[in-house]
């Protein structure tokens, strides 16, 4: 094989790759395309006033905490306004080292609570139980640090309604956010789990835990992170939805059966990305089971969550979410074109392992290959210009889409500028901070292929969009693993 | 070496307009979210027109009853019925009627008619809402061929509308597509069960829930058909709906059906409902049923009924397998005429398995913080 055949077919090799990977996202966004619109007619019932009674699923609220006693007393006091027939909330303290605990004993009048606790899910040791006076459906778990994994299955042990919503202390959520991720329980018995959609809230204004007025960081890499969001796990999710081939319930916010999760033993606290995994493993068990069952998902913005806003803390994320990525697929390989397995098993997993785990190697040695044989006078401009103008292009045109479908359906954000700004994030994106995403997630790839083992690590919270709190450091996130 | 280019190859070619063609397209999709982002703005300014002028006559109407109202654009007709529906949904029966005169006025009755036919599923929505609000009686039979088709949000909603229009002719109508149809959301069913009231719902629902629980028993001892559980599943649904009739229809069905049922589903209901010292029968039977669904309900009517002699079987279910089971129990037990905090404390002493030990001394903590 000559030199230039080799050139020619490892180009090829990466076009094919780009266009295997926006095929496959445009074909989400066509899908999402269409069960947004059904999704969107059938909005008008819930925008009406809602009549509550006892047929309503009444739901346990899992709030994991670890070193929030900055956060915690309002993100409760919000939590406890939504707008839900029924609800408890368990507050899970992950042995933090801060003062979480005390300050939760001062503000909700914890009374020492002797709870004939169930260890159905392997925790870490509880130390105690509290209860509120003045709050009855508030109940705290006091636990040894064991991760976030380790406290929402310490959490759905101590739940008591059959469904279990799990989301991180920080999270913003909507008032109306459990009556409408309830909404596929209700109308499909089958469903065991939903998801719901994750917006950033960088830029947005939050008044007494909820969010007042969405908006735009300022902070480009949030910004970036806004229309990567939208792309990925709005549209991209409600494209698998449809097909029963959800791969990750977010764990910022995700409402599940609880006796099903039990069943599959709860979330794994061996591996890092233990959201995606718990799914991949009731997909992988109940099919195993031979159970109909389903995993939806509700489009509208039903949880805010902060994103990183600099490059440390967004690396480490990412070197985290890819070392998740592979243990869930890892961990679940036995689902990888399994008879009956559908959707999930066929398509959407060698998708992941292809474009998802495998990608940053294609992406990064595409990049550098193409460079260096470009400066070795082996390929000529016009020829790198065309790969970078695929890479990009079909990049630039996918973030587009998901505007689109975003403007068609939500229109979260209310200004037009919001719009330019948008669409200048989308060009701008594409131009070196996905080439540098790929970099971290390589790495993260390596690091899972030599076995070590990935970091939560610590993230500051800024919370600049806390209207309580301006610019206060709201101490660090994410227990120790 | 000699090394291609682009412009050499006829795929590269290819390629090269292939990435112009993505970038045009890409200001294009641009264009039309601007575009839609235009079409937004003016039709909030809309919006925010149409409410200056109806908002106050609407708002007005709930006061004094009034017809003369302005002439009503075309285009605001979706505005018109989202608000006019939201203030229905919120007020009481009297200022509905007021709503009412004014749509009348309006001629929203034929328009919401007409709107029954179009393809667009939220127009049908907005025009089977309106017209179960309106109690137009000329949409009966289409509102009653929605309520027996798909989806199943807008023929549940079909269901109450028809409910709204005449509540005596709807229920009889409905309760076998109430008992039938899985895919209608539960609190969407009882919701079109409290529009009709107690009043209508109670004997023909207690009844019906006797009936389909019969025809599931001749089921279950003949088996015909493909889906034998499903007769089962539908006595199961009529009998959770019970606990919205009235109590004297509701509890003799209940007894009734709980007589002669064994299947856990109805059971665990029909147990939901019993009140009475003359049902401790039935109940003291259930607490020793194979499914736990059926012992938490027994634990529990025991909590509502139960008497002293009761206490040794509630005691045993403390060591259940099932959580809730052994709570329900301990509550009952706590609630149980003559018990007092010593008596539990000293049944809690005695237990040598440590789940029901733990179980009553969350009650005893729960009977504390009392």
């Amino acid at each position: 094989m000559s030199v230039v055949n080799f050139i020619l077919g490892i180009e090829y090799v990466f076009l094919l790759y780009f266009l295997g990977l926006y095929a496959g996202y445009l074909g989400l966004n066509l899908i999402s395309l269409f069960t947004l619109s059904r999704y969107m007619q059938l909005h008008v019932l819930g925008d009406l006033p809602q009549r509550y009674s006892e047929f309503e699923l009444p739901i346990s609220l899992i709030v994991p905490a670890y070193n929030e006693q900055a956060l915690i007393v309002s993100s409760l006091r919000s939590l406890l306004q939504l707008n839900y027939s029924e609800f408890e909330l368990v507050v899970v303290n992950d042995g933090s080292k801060d003062e979480t605990l005390e300050v939760l004993k001062r503000e909700f009048e914890l009374a020492p609570f002797a709870e004939a606790y169930r260890n159905r899910l392997p925790s870490k040791p509880v130390r105690g139980i509290y209860l509120s006076t003045t709050h009855p459906n508030v109940r705290v778990i006091d636990k040894e640090n064991g991760g976030k994994a380790d406290s929402s299955n310490a959490g759905i042990n101590a739940a008591r309604y059959p469904l279990v919503c799990v989301i991180d202390s920080d999270s913003i959520l909507q008032r109306d956010s459990l009556q409408r991720a309830v909404q596929p329980f209700l109308e499909d018995p089958t469903t065991i789990g939903v998801g719901g959609s994750i917006r950033i809230a960088n830029g947005c204004q939050v008044r007494g835990g909820f969010l007042e007025c969405p908006g735009l960081p300022q902070n480009p890499l949030a910004l970036f992170q806004v229309v990567e969001y939208l792309r990925a796990f709005l549209f991209g999710r409600m494209g698998w939805a449809p097909l029963n081939a959800i791969q990750v319930v977010s764990g910022a916010f995700g409402l599940f059966h609880k006796e099903t999760v039990v069943s599959v033993g709860g979330y794994g606290t061996d591996n890092i990305g233990e959201d995606m995994e718990l799914v991949l493993r009731l997909h992988r068990t109940l099919i195993d089971r031979g159970v109909a069952y389903r995993i939806a998902f509700v489009p509208d913005p039903v949880c805010w969550t902060e994103a990183p806003e600099n490059l440390k803390v967004l690396r480490s994320q990412r070197v985290r979410w890819q070392h998740g990525l592979a243990d869930s697929l890892w961990l679940n390989r036995g689902l990888f074109f399994k008879r009956g397995s559908g959707v999930v098993g066929w398509v959407a997993l060698p998708f992941q392992l292809i474009f998802e785990w495998f990608g940053p190697i294609v992406e990064v040695f595409g990049y550098v290959f193409v460079i260096v044989t470009w400066l070795l006078g082996l390929l000529s401009f016009s020829s790198v210009l065309i790969f970078f103008l695929f890479a990009v292009g079909f990049g630039m045109l996918l973030s587009v889409t998901s505007l689109l479908l975003e403007e068609i359906s939500f229109h979260t954000y209310p200004k037009t500028q919001d719009i330019l700004k948008l669409f200048v994030a989308v060009i701008v994106e594409n131009l070196g901070y996905r080439q540098i995403n790929s970099w971290w997630r390589l790495k993260g790839v390596i690091e899972w292929l030599l076995g070590r083992k990935a970091q939560w690590g610590e993230m500051t919270r800024v919370a600049s969009w806390q209207a309580e709190v301006p610019g206060e450091q709201m101490g660090v996130r994410g227990p120790a693993k | 070496l000699v090394f291609y280019s682009g412009s050499e190859t006829g795929l590269l070619r290819v390629i090269e307009w292939a990435g112009i063609a993505l970038f045009t397209l890409t200001l294009l999709l641009l264009l039309l979210v601007l575009l839609m982002r235009a079409r937004l703005i003016m039709r909030e300014r809309r919006w925010q027109r149409f409410l200056s002028v109806w908002q106050p006559i609407l708002m007005g109407s709930i006061e004094i009853a009034t017809s003369n109202v302005p002439r009503l654009a075309h285009r605001d007709l979706p505005n018109f019925l989202l608000l006019w529906n939201h203030l229905h949904e919120s007020l009481l029966d009297e200022s509905k009627d007021h709503l009412n005169q004014i749509a009348y006025a309006l001629s929203i009755n034929e328009v919401a008619l007409r709107m029954l036919g179009r393809r667009n599923l939220r127009d049908r929505l907005l025009a089977v809402i309106t017209l179960g609000q309106l109690r137009e009686p000329a949409a009966w039979n289409s509102l009653l061929t929605i309520a027996h088709g798909h989806p199943p949000l807008l023929s549940v909603t079909a269901a109450r509308s028809l409910v709204m229009i005449d509540p005596g002719k709807a229920i009889p109508e409905l309760l076998p597509l109430l008992a039938s149809r899985g895919d209608w959301p539960p609190p969407r069913v009882a919701d079109t069960l409290q529009t009709a009231g107690a009043d209508v719902i109670s004997d023909p629902i207690a009844r019906a829930a006797i009936a389909a629980s019969a025809s599931a028993l001749d089921q279950a001892e003949n088996p015909v058909g493909e889906d034998e559980a499903r007769p089962l599943r539908n006595a199961a649904r009529l009998v959770r709906y019970l606990n919205l009739a009235y109590n004297v229809s509701a509890v003799p069905a209940a007894r009734t059906i709980a007589r002669s049922s064994h299947n856990p589903e109805v059971l665990a209901a029909c147990l939901r409902l019993l009140n009475s010292a003359e049902d401790l029968e039935i109940v003291r039977r259930c607490l020793a049923h194979e499914a736990w669904p059926v012992r938490v309900q027994a634990a529990a009517a025991m909590g509502r009924i139960g008497e002293d002699q009761d206490a040794p079987g509630l005691i045993g279910l403390l060591s259940d397998k099932q959580w809730w089971v052994r709570y329900r129990a301990a509550q009952a037990l706590a609630r149980l005429p003559s018990m007092t905090v010593h008596r539990l404390k000293a049944i809690q002493t005695s237990q040598a398995n440590p789940f029901a030990r733990d179980m009553l001394a969350q009650i005893l903590a729960e009977i504390a913080l009392q």
